[in-house]
């Protein structure tokens, strides 16, 4: 690497490839922050533009695109409620919260930092041990994929506010929403009910969309509300520093967000949205105060989007050592290395060294431009939810609306949102909460062709069993699971104990 | 009342700022036009009917004026992926239009073409189509949404032979090894392969009736998926698309293929009618529209997409990755499809005795 | 037999859904059924928990009550127009409407009828109009153009 270094000094400190970095940072935030365009889309958008430029630019800003589409999503999930790409949606648990409470600029100041720190670990992470990670890629067969989804689901006890057994009908039901539409590996229509529409299946946006945003677009017309809304936002000075300096005393959170985010990046598959639920997860779990979660509590931002930035390198990493994009939108970036003539593959790194360490360098430097551009936006985004509500609930729903039909140019996705968003909206109220529908939706995908593959090479070799049961990375997946489903009654009974122990103290 | 001038004042300030990003990238979108056009004599340009270029074709009505969406029915990173990004600069060029590539993946392909026998025939959805899939999953499922023939073939232009392949420190290095393997361990082997009731599996289920084997189609939902597993070893063989084997051929010894002739890209690799089995195998990759699609549309569609493939920088970068150039039109799509038909019904017919 | 609960009611809804869900799966083959039917089968069961809960411990809370149910009605009718009328007349004039409306309603009559128009007419016009023309330009995303006119 360090005889490529004066080339990559050179490449970046071009100033025309710092400016295609920071437009191509501040386009992704902009298309992330609108639900229903995502990173993908904006890459495959650009990808026309990046033909008459060499090698070089083109990657550092379709790199600068990617991250800034990843981060941006945040902003939305902060601001309304709705996750702008599906990798933000457990920034909704917390950052929404906070924007009620009007702060958002302490939501989105965090957002900012831990996307930063995370991208940052996921940009080295890629830079140095992509051919380690790469193998670790490859241990994922089909019993992991049905265990990861397994471990996911165990997240319904720290997803389901108030009643578990309404958070684990929700798992259920999106697990079966996510069945609708063809079946990935017996191959047979399912739940069409005779709609062609539906053989699509239900697309994961649109159903976040109905059951995050539109119910809050109703809930702010519930009453009438005088003008200036429920919360007010003046941009405070000083908030950098202080979340900065939260921040910075949990490197364990930071750190454990990041290593999450990068597994799952590598995993081909499994995204973002994963990524960033997962971590949020071990956030609440190993977190003292944990009733704090989901009222506003700046450690679940920083887990959700830490992670999901992370993964950002994550997910490039099989693709560059083994051509395969472990995302969509590295598949997108995969697309633009082959038209510039490069087969990624395990010969990349050599065959091409250059390039492939100006990319992951710029990749690095994009990442602090998305720190910045972050910062400083927090100051002037945040004023948005200071619209008054008559107007504010109006352009949401409108931008739902909007946002649903832009993802398939399908007017039925529009239909099936508002209808399951009314639908949400009444449930919510009914005490089951979105979270672990969602869940159920994302992870049933995953776990249906797990199970079935799986069954269907344990059954070649003679044992079901063996195969789910047998294997050393399904053995640490099955472990986890377990630690994940036990800890909660351990500390609710402990949380039991000391509450019974206090009230026995007043008495 | 202040505050509500701020908040007005807010809200035209977001405005502008949209106006403002328009304006920018309205500029920069006319300005790429401009410059593909000159740079291309001006063959194809947006809603110009005078400009009869060198072909004088000038009885086209204006097609294309609006963007174009190319379907892929697969995840991104396949091989009809990898094609239509081929494609992408090239149709820009021709049709004067922008090109937007849009995946839909999902039941081995049967979710985007459905999706695209639904769409208005107006040329500006168009999908990428694999044979044998189009035909084997309407012969295969009685509701799967779309039948052959609602699809109208614009060109076939690249076809990817199928081969068997297994990992290299397995120490098989010949198909009779393998085939001993499996008549040794009836139903214990495990092939990976992309999708039920395709290309992969229909050879799967050729090559077990031919050796008189009994072996297990382990289906994921794309190529890129089974040769991930199969790269992790879960699977004892894959059926690999001649551009995955090329790509990973360090990694893996490739046993027989199944195209007709021997493989320019794969020299030393047999043909499976050259061990003595009698099957053929391959994806034929091509792009079709919705029915009752103008055949003035297909025309105009066809052409750039035949000039594509007849370009010999693009046929020597297919052969390098694996892939055999085919330049097919609209005609003799449409007749190699239903002559394939015909032998997929026997095919099945055979199978399920 | 006394009403049943809200709970209960809900229960039984799952429980049909679940039956449904299961019911339509049986002419499936294996690897097409296996998990349509373990999600059916867990939903079936944790359902019939709720109810059999529901009916030993109800619980008779009122959550609608704290809410406008006119405004909630009004905003769900709403939505459930505006996708109508895109099919019907397009998105511009759908979204043009839509905005309009609520923006003039949700204000309240207390305010200025004038200045209620005024905003109401304002607002649709930038929201509507900005971000048609950023999806239309710049994201190309072809919207619909309604029945009415051909779409």
């Amino acid at each position: 690497m360090l005889e490529t270094l004066p080339v990559i000094l050179d490449a970046l400190a071009n100033p025309v490839h710092i400016l295609f970095m920071v437009l191509g940072v501040m386009g992704g935030i902009v298309v992330g922050a609108l639900p229903g365009l995502t990173a993908t889309m904006a890459l495959a958008l650009l990808l026309p533009f990046t033909f008459s430029m060499n090698a070089e630019s083109a990657l550092i800003t379709l790199g600068g695109l990617y991250i800034g589409g990843i981060y941006g999503g945040c902003i939305s999930a902060i601001l309304i409620n709705t996750p702008g790409t599906p990798s933000s949606i457990a920034t909704t648990f917390d950052g929404y919260p906070l924007t009620r409470q009007g702060k958002p600029d302490q939501a989105l100041v965090t957002a900012a930092i831990s996307s930063g720190i995370g991208g940052l670990l996921g940009g080295f992470a890629l830079l140095y041990l992509t051919p380690l990670l790469a193998e670790w890629a490859l241990r994922f067969g089909p019993p992991e994929y049905f265990w990861i989804s397994m471990l996911g689901l165990t997240m319904i006890a720290s997803l389901s506010a108030g009643s578990m057994l309404k958070g684990l009908i929700g798992g259920a039901f999106g697990l079966l929403l996510s069945t609708i539409g063809i079946a990935p590996i017996g191959g047979e229509t399912r739940y069409t009910f005779g709609s062609s529409a539906m053989l699509a299946g239900l697309e994961l946006i649109v159903v976040l969309i109905a059951f995050f945003c539109i119910p809050e677009v109703i809930s702010m017309v519930e009453k009438q509300v005088e003008a200036g809304g429920a919360a007010h936002f003046k941009p405070q000075k000083g908030v950098i520093r202080f979340i900065f300096n939260r921040l910075i005393r949990k490197p364990v959170l930071l750190a454990r967000s990041a290593i999450i985010g990068i597994i799952t990046g590598i995993i081909p598959g499994a995204g973002g949205n994963v990524a960033s639920l997962l971590s949020y997860d071990s956030a609440v779990r190993f977190s003292r105060n944990r009733s704090s979660f989901g009222k506003g509590n700046i450690d679940g931002v920083a887990a959700s989007e830490c992670a999901n930035n992370a993964e950002v390198g994550g997910s490039l990493v099989p693709l560059l050592s083994l051509g395969i994009p472990g995302a969509p939108p590295a598949a997108v970036i995969l697309g633009a290395l082959m038209m510039q003539g490069i087969q990624p593959g395990p010969d990349l790194f050599t065959g091409h060294s250059d390039l492939v360490y100006t990319f992951l360098w710029a990749f690095i430097v994009a990442n602090v431009v998305m720190l910045i551009l972050g910062l400083v936006g927090s100051r002037f985004v945040g004023r948005i939810i200071n619209l008054p509500p008559y107007i504010l609930a109006p352009a949401i729903a409108f931008l739902t609306v909007i946002g649903s039909y832009a993802i398939r140019n399908s007017l039925f996705d529009v239909a099936v949102m508002i209808g399951l968003g009314i639908l949400a909206y009444f449930t919510k109220k009914f005490g089951f909460s979105p979270g672990p529908v969602v869940l159920g939706l994302i992870l049933g995908p995953i776990a249906e062709k797990g199970l079935a593959q799986s069954i269907l090479l344990g059954q070649a070799q003679g044992n079901i069993w063996m195969m789910f049961f047998s294997r050393p990375v399904s053995l640490v997946l099955i472990a986890l699971c377990l630690l994940s489903l036990f800890t909660p009654l351990v500390s609710a009974r402990f949380q039991r104990k000391i509450r019974q122990d206090s009230d026995s103290v007043d008495k | 009342m202040s505050r509500k001038h701020v908040k007005f004042s807010l809200m035209v300030g977001i405005a502008l700022m949209f106006l403002f990003v328009l304006s920018a990238c309205g500029s920069g979108q006319p300005a790429n036009t401009n410059e593909t056009e000159s740079g291309d004599d001006a063959a194809v340009s947006e809603g110009d009917t005078e400009a009869a270029g060198p072909n004088g074709d000038d009885s086209e009505n204006t097609y294309p004026t609006d963007p174009i969406t190319y379907q892929i029915p697969f995840n991104p990173g396949g091989q009809s992926d990898v094609e239509a990004r081929r494609q992408q600069p090239y149709l820009e060029q021709m049709l004067g239009q922008k090109v937007v590539i849009q995946y839909k993946p999902g039941g081995g392909g049967a979710v985007g073409w459905t999706e695209l026998v639904n769409q208005k025939p107006d040329g500006y959805f168009i999908s990428g189509i694999n044979i044998p899939h189009i035909i084997l999953q309407p012969l295969s499922k009685e509701d799967i949404g779309y039948q052959t023939e609602q699809i109208e073939p614009i060109v076939i232009m690249q076809a990817t032979p199928i081969g068997l392949a297994v990992p290299k420190d397995s120490g098989i290095t010949s198909l009779d090894q393998f085939i001993q393997q499996a008549k040794d361990n009836p139903g214990s082997v495990t092939v990976a392969g992309s999708g039920t009731y395709t290309g992969h599996h229909m050879a799967h289920l050729m090559l077990e009736k031919l050796a008189d084997i009994k072996m297990q189609y382990v289906p994921f939902t794309g190529a890129a998926p089974a040769v991930q597993a199969f790269l992790g070893g879960n699977t004892t063989a894959m059926w690999g698309n001649s551009s995955d084997l090329v790509k990973y051929k360090d990694r893996i010894n490739i046993l027989a293929i199944g195209s007709e002739k021997t493989f320019k890209p794969l020299p030393d690799v047999p043909t499976f009618k050259e061990l003595g089995y009698d099957m053929t195998a391959g994806i034929d990759r091509g792009v079709g529209a919705p029915p009752g699609t103008d055949p003035e549309i297909i025309k105009v569609l066809e052409k750039a997409f035949l000039d594509i493939v007849k370009k010999p920088e693009i046929q020597e970068e297919m052969y390098e990755q694996g892939f055999e150039p085919k330049t097919m039109g609209a005609e003799a799509s449409r007749e190699y499809i239903q002559s394939k038909v015909a032998d997929y019904q026997d095919i099945l017919e055979n199978l399920e005795e | 037999m006394t009403r049943l609960t809200r709970d209960s009611r809900i229960a039984i809804c799952l429980i049909v859904i679940a039956l449904v869900a299961l019911w339509e799966s049986r002419d499936l083959n294996l690897m097409s059924a296996v998990f349509p039917r373990t999600a059916g089968g867990i939903l079936l069961i944790l359902s019939l928990v709720y109810l059999v809960k529901s009916l030993v411990k109800p619980e008779f809370g009122r959550v609608l009550d704290a809410i406008d149910r006119r405004r909630v009605m009004q905003m769900c009718v709403g939505l459930i127009l505006y996708v109508f009328l895109i099919w019907f007349i397009g998105f511009l004039a759908a979204s043009l409407i839509f905005l309009a409306y609520f923006v003039w309603y949700l204000q309240g009559a207390e305010q200025p009828s004038r200045r209620r128009m005024l905003r109401a007419g304002a607002a649709s016009l930038v929201i509507s109009g900005g971000f048609y023309l950023l999806f239309k330009m710049v994201f190309v995303v072809p919207l619909p153009v309604g029945y009415l006119f051909g779409g």
